[in-house]
């Protein structure tokens, strides 16, 4: 099999993430913060381990201001409906995901203001025209930080100055750039940084967490248990408890940190090198075959690995069952849960057939892809002459 | 056999394990244990050490939110006396 999915979820992991879960999943019981006994204190302890190395690769300064979530979708929800209040005025991107999207759609129906600003056909952002669409009540800037749709690769650091000018506050999708792109919360004056753990953080999926700068602004989406402050009725502000209701996937969550010491150990620079290396490669040889439309920018340093393409005479989901039945390759076809995306370059009818490389896949592998696309795109020709 | 013990205790689990890992890195004999519900009921876990070491744990801690420090007697493994409780500020 040849693995060409990794925008959606990343295979396969490196070897201690599962050795984590596997470990953890075998040998502890109990809930962190609930109980003493060794078990409970290594759940416990290994939360504390993976909050570390994720605040570690975001350059955040306090750890407990992570807070574990079930994926990005939660983290995006939690930020998004704990923040906004009837009135409040959002901005956002045309390039964003379901998971921002729906949930501002949501809260447009009770009150709140939304823009959404039109990106260019290959997905980019003109910072200047976020500016202009600020209001007096704007509370909120959302733009994720790549699409992945295009894998254009969108300039948070000049629109979280322009949040930081005008006491806006700032989030950021990380989904398909967390343990790929580089990326510093002060650097880009990033107020609420969402990730998901299954994708470019090597870690199983049902991980995720969101980076809350000011805490005290954002109201919980669940209240509940803690194992702090039993006593009380009312909901504890301390973090990370105040968003950590209920039992965390600790295993997971442990097994997310082991995937996160892979990235800082091999460096994240080697691993985007790896990538955009197979990122320009498929785009180049891409470019040769005739009837093939490429998506997003051309130039590989403006993406995340992430190609979406469309070929004359065929679906994208026909071409990803084909590649699929024939050579066992792994692509992802259809509109990829971002219908702003599409409409934004052009595809909202089509889909496109998505190919995202990720560190564990060689440029042999890559260029066994093209050779099956150059064939299938041979195929196409025929059936349609 | 009575033995003085000094617990610090914490707003939250996170700051207590935090707490744990930053005086066993400097070499302290410490342990988590349940939390004597009589000395405090903001985190289900207090820190437990030799009063002897309070001082080094002290100036370690500097960086942890700590909630109280209390000096207790142990006999036979069980809470005899509370000699001493410091409350700090929170924040
Ligand atoms: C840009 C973007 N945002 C959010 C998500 C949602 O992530 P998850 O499915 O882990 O919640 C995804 C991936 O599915 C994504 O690509």
């Amino acid at each position: 099999m040849i693995y060409l999915n990794n925008a959606a979820t990343s295979w396969p992991k490196p070897e201690a993430v599962y050795r984590t879960a596997d470990q953890y999943l075998r040998c502890l019981t109990g809930s962190p913060g609930r109980g003493t006994h060794e078990a409970a204190l290594a759940a416990g302890r290994a939360l504390l381990e993976s909050r570390e190395l994720l605040a570690d690769l975001f350059g955040i300064n306090e750890p407990e201001k992570i807070v574990f979530t079930s994926n990005a979708t939660e983290a995006l929800n939690l930020a998004i409906r704990g923040l906004l209040k009837p009135g409040d005025h959002v901005i956002t991107s045309s390039m964003e995901h379901n998971s921002v999207a729906r949930p501002l759609f949501a809260l447009q129906t009770q009150g709140v203001e939304v823009t959404i600003i039109d990106c260019a056909p290959v997905g980019t952002l003109d910072p200047a025209a976020v500016e202009r669409a600020l209001r007096p009540n704007t509370r909120l800037i959302c733009l994720t930080h790549a699409s992945n749709v295009t894998g254009t690769i969108l300039p948070i650091e000049e629109v979280g100055a322009i949040a930081r000018r005008h006491k806006v506050y700032f989030m950021v999708d990380a989904a398909q750039t967390a343990g790929e792109v580089p990326l510093n919360v002060e650097e880009a004056g990033i107020d609420l940084l969402a990730f998901t753990g299954h994708k470019g953080l090597f870690g199983p999926p049902g991980t995720g967490g969101l980076y809350l700068r000011h805490p005290e602004v954002v109201a919980p989406l669940k209240y509940g248990g803690t194992g702090s402050q039993s006593e009380l009725l009312t909901q504890p502000e301390i973090m990370p408890d105040k968003f950590e209701s209920g039992t965390l996937n600790s295993p997971g969550i442990a097994a997310l940190g082991a995937g996160v010491k892979f990235i800082l150990e091999t460096g994240l620079e080697a691993i985007r090198k790896h990538t955009r290396e197979l990122t320009a490669i498929l785009l180049e040889r891409l470019k040769e075959l005739p009837n093939v439309t490429i998506y997003g920018p051309s130039d590989v340093a403006m993406r995340v690995p992430v190609i979406s393409l469309n070929i004359k005479g065929i679906s994208p989901g026909e071409a990803s069952a084909w590649l699929a039945a024939r050579y066992d390759i792994v692509t992802r076809s259809g509109l990829h849960c971002a219908p702003l995306a599409h409409k934004t370059i052009g595809t909202l009818e089509t889909g496109t057939l998505r190919l995202s490389p990720g560190f564990f896949n060689t440029a042999e592998e890559v260029e066994q892809v093209i050779e099956a696309l150059r064939e299938l795109v041979r195929e196409v020709q025929k059936r349609d002459s | 056999m009575s033995h003085q013990l000094t617990l610090f205790t914490f707003p939250s689990t996170f700051y207590a394990l935090k707490a744990e890992k930053a005086v066993q890195n400097a070499g302290l004999k410490a342990k988590l244990i349940p939390m004597p519900r009589e000395l405090s009921s903001l985190c289900g876990l207090a820190l437990e050490l030799e009063t002897g070491e309070e001082e080094r744990a002290l100036e370690i801690l500097k960086a942890v939110k700590l909630e109280k420090k209390v000096r207790v007697v142990k006999e036979k493994g069980l809470i005899a006396k509370i000699v001493e409780v410091v409350e700090y500020e929170p924040g």
